[in-house]
């Protein structure tokens, strides 16, 4: 059924990645981003693919889901690598050369390293982030991370109230939609047939019911939340407190420390020759 | 001092969204703390209407309501009276603000600014007395119309109100989910002495209350206890109300002559013993 | 027509899934042509899984549905054809309400069926007038209707089909005692007006059921408890408790009374104050 359906890729689970503190989760994902990008020799990348691995085992999701999210982007990543493959030229003489191909070997490490850096950048981050967190703590997450922002006039709590509401109605919007569009069908409406601008013209009956309910819906809650003493952001508390642990901090840390390494080891491998453009 | 006193209050709708004629026409009535009053009344007779003015939400054209002492339009007051009387609306689905039960429970001592221990504290509290403390992770779209409103209510109580206000909070529900409320309401009343207004349609809720108020065309047309409102049978049928079946039954009876000559039936019979009780009198009796 | 009939009709919700559900298990019941049939039980006893099959929305996963002895799925392009001859009205059915105008809204259906202009004028009116939607509401806004009134342009959007079989779902959930009585009303007086005419009444109000329905079909679970006349269900107390419904509380003060001669299974007041008085003079 269509309600089933939840937002964000979110695998319940127990692991010690799962209980990190969201922020830590946050600030970890970005350093991890900064040193997929930063990472530029091949001792640098094991490194990495082996913090990677660890991190995957850590996590207690299925090889089988973390490769199933790989999906929408195996396709990019195969352009990416292609297209560095042939269009990579070296100072030496090419591997291969037939017509106006030419394989540099600089090219094929160039595919390789640009296959790995995407992949090890989504399975890194869906690992951290998103399989790993409920979209409820990733929105809490960000509204105290960038609560200084307040006082340079952006609306965080604001942002944070709507993303929540937003996550709340989802599937709620989702099965009306379902159910306006089988009402529809029992009048004899016919959504499968014809040409693009009819199919899209067929969407009318379902479209005007879908917004004036939501607004509906919007008024509604909009009643119950001011009844409930709802008065915007000022004043307001939460009940989880998000708190650094030890874990927490210890995480946060070894990342930035790993991170540290692999930066000032980058020089040391490259004058040995590992090093890639 | 009554908790709740209305005085005099008079509301309309602007004329762009349905202002036909006056929603609420000089409305007077005091509500005693820790009562359960019931207020019925067909779609469109401004019961709705009157829920929203007694917490402020919609102001008043002309009158006053007062919330143990407060009046709805003092707005340096406004929250200390929104947390003394809360509202539990008609549509399960749109007054659950989080997609986790638990923080929406939360939400309004959030507001409120409780500190986060105390509001812990007072989520495992209201999610107790409405039986929901199982569910508190669950997401409201995976819970049952009648869950949802006892989530609801856990919202409202976790505030410490002193009144609730049930706006037609069961007419969405089936047989099953109205009942878990009205168990529900029940405990409120008896064991958490809340003062409980229920705006309904339906009579058997509405005699479950100590007194009941029946409006129509923004006005009361009458107030009592149940049993003196449903002895007007033909007054409530005018106003496009039913009566409980047992009091209808009673009242067809006695017109007749066969049952005049025999026993007196007594009026606003609502309680299925208490009628099966009079009918055997009734054949017991000798003309 | 309209013979129709569930032969072992079984149906699973999201099957394969963590999510997978029997809503209906080897289901099979006949619908006789011109009675008006109620279905009741819990919620969730696969009540509206039911309508949807009906009408063709959703496919068995099991058995067949026979609509005048053909298969509604035998060949699964035709279902719009002999959707057309049903009519299903949903749950809060105002929610579908669309169009500029009442009557263009009405007019919905009627068209999709590519009726000519006059054919759709007609169907309009008669069908509004069955459940008294007025020439004044026709032409306003849906939007600017009361909400019993909205029900109501809803139902009569469903009933211009001119649907030989019309299955409603809950239609007066929520409305109080005098829009109950409009709408329910009104599909008596469509029912008795054109001959014929199937009708099949899904509620869990027994009240409703007492005055309106010819029939029962008690579900639970998925399952058949009982297929019998409204009177039949009514005099099986333990039946419908078991279905986990409520009789109206008349048919329990009378059926508390048998030992005085009253019959079992009354299901209206006047009924019952009938019965009573015959009593008194014997």
């Amino acid at each position: 059924m269509l309600k089933d359906v939840t937002l964000g890729q979110y695998f319940p689970g127990q692991s010690p990645l799962h209980r990190l503190d969201p922020r830590a989760k946050i600030l970890g994902t970005i350093l991890y981003i900064v040193l997929v990008f930063f990472a530029r020799s091949f001792p640098a990348y094991a490194a990495l693919l082996a913090a990677l691995i660890v991190l995957c085992a850590v996590s207690g999701i299925s090889l089988k889901l973390i490769l199933k999210g790989l999906k929408p982007v195996v396709f990019i990543a195969a352009f990416t690598a292609i297209v560095n493959l042939f269009w990579t030229a070296g100072e030496g003489a090419p591997l291969v050369e037939f017509w106006i191909v030419r394989i540099y070997p600089e090219g094929i490490y160039s595919a390789i390293f640009m296959l790995l850096r995407i992949l090890s950048l989504v399975i890194g981050t869906s690992v951290l982030l998103t399989y790993t967190t409920t979209p409820m703590d990733l929105t809490d997450a960000l509204e105290r991370l960038l609560k200084p922002l307040k006082f340079i006039g952006v609306p965080v709590h604001e942002f944070a109230m709507m993303m929540t509401i937003a996550l709340r109605f989802v599937p709620t919007l989702v099965e009306e939609t379902q159910k306006i569009m089988n009402a529809q069908k029992a009048r004899g409406a016919d959504f499968e047939s014809g040409n693009l601008i009819r199919r899209v013209k067929s969407l009318i009956p379902v479209l005007i019911p879908l917004f004036i309910s939501s607004f509906r819906r919007a008024d509604d809650l909009a009643i119950a939340m001011e009844c409930r003493c709802y008065h915007g952001g000022k004043g307001r508390t939460r009940m989880k407190e998000l708190h650094l642990r030890f874990g927490d901090v210890l995480f946060l840390f070894s990342f930035a420390a790993f991170g540290v390494l692999l930066y000032f080891s980058t020089p040391f491998f490259a004058s040995m020759g590992f090093y890639i453009k | 001092m009554p908790f709740l006193s209305v005085q005099d209050l008079s509301f309309s709708y602007p004329a762009e969204q349905n202002g036909v004629g006056v929603a609420v026409d000089r409305v007077s009535f005091t509500v005693e703390k820790g009562s359960f009053v019931a207020i019925l009344g067909h779609n469109g007779s401004g019961k709705s209407t009157l829920a929203k003015l007694l917490n402020g939400i919609l102001i008043p054209e002309r009158g006053e309501v007062l919330v143990d002492g407060i009046r709805t339009t003092d707005e340096d007051r406004i929250l200390e009276l929104r947390r003394k009387i809360g509202i539990v609306f008609q549509n399960p689905d749109n007054q659950l603000v989080s997609s986790i039960v638990e923080e929406d429970v939360a939400f309004g001592p959030e507001n409120v600014g409780m500190p986060p221990k105390v509001i812990a504290e007072r989520v495992e509290e209201a999610l107790n007395v409405v039986r929901m403390n199982e569910y508190r992770r669950a997401a409201p779209h995976t819970l049952s119309g009648g869950q949802k409103q006892r989530v609801a209510i856990a919202g409202v109580l976790a505030l410490g109100p002193e009144c609730i206000v049930f706006d037609e909070s069961t007419a969405m529900l089936d047989p099953v989910g109205r009942a878990e409320m009205m168990e529900v309401i029940r405990r409120l009343y008896k064991e958490h002495s809340i003062t409980v207004l229920l705006i309904t349609h339906y009579m058997e809720e509405a005699a479950k209350a100590e007194r009941v108020i029946v409006m129509n065309d923004g006005a009361i047309a009458l107030d009592g206890t149940p049993k003196e409102v449903f002895s007007e049978v033909e007054t409530l049928w005018k106003l496009g109300l039913d009566v409980p079946q047992s009091t209808e039954l009673l009242h067809l009876l006695s017109a007749d002559e066969r049952v005049q000559e025999r026993i007196q039936l007594p009026k606003g019979i609502f309680e299925e013993t208490e009628a099966a009780r009079l009918l055997r009198r009734l054949f017991e009796a000798r003309p | 027509m309209s013979v129709v009939t569930f032969e072992h009709v079984g149906y699973t919700y999201s099957a394969k899934t963590p999510f997978e559900h029997e809503a209906l298990k080897d289901l099979s019941f006949t619908l006789q042509e011109g009675r008006v049939t109620g279905l009741v039980g819990h919620t969730g006893c696969g009540k509206s899984t039911v309508a949807m099959l009906l009408d063709g929305l959703e496919r068995p996963t099991s058995g067949r549905i026979l609509i005048d002895g053909r298969d509604l799925w035998e060949e699964p392009k035709k279902v719009r054809e002999i959707r057309r001859r049903i009519g299903l009205v949903f749950q809060y059915p105002e929610y579908q309400l669309f169009e500029e105008t009442v009557e263009k809204d009405i007019a919905f259906g009627p068209r999709n069926l590519g009726k000519s202009e006059d054919e759709i004028r007609t169907l309009v009116h008669s069908a509004a007038q069955f459940v008294g939607v007025g020439e004044d509401l026709l032409k306003k806004s849906p939007f600017e209707l009361s909400g019993g009134e909205r029900r109501r342009a809803a139902i009569a959007g469903v009933l211009a089909m001119d649907p030989e079989l019309l299955v409603l779902d809950e239609p007066a959930a929520g409305l109080d005692p005098r829009g109950r009585a409009d709408i329910l009303g009104g599909v008596c007086a469509y029912r008795r007006e054109k001959q014929n005419r199937t009708v099949l009444l899904i509620s869990h109000s027994m009240e409703d059921m007492a005055r309106f329905a010819d029939d029962l079909i008690v579900l639970k679970e998925g399952e058949l408890l009982f297929h019998g006349t409204t009177k039949e269900v009514f005099c099986r107390p333990d039946l419908v408790r078991e279905a986990g419904l409520a009789l109206p509380q008349i048919t329990r003060i009378t059926n508390a009374l048998c030992d005085l001669g009253i019959p079992e299974g009354i299901t209206t007041t006047e009924e019952a104050a009938i019965e009573i008085l015959k009593r008194l003079d014997s």
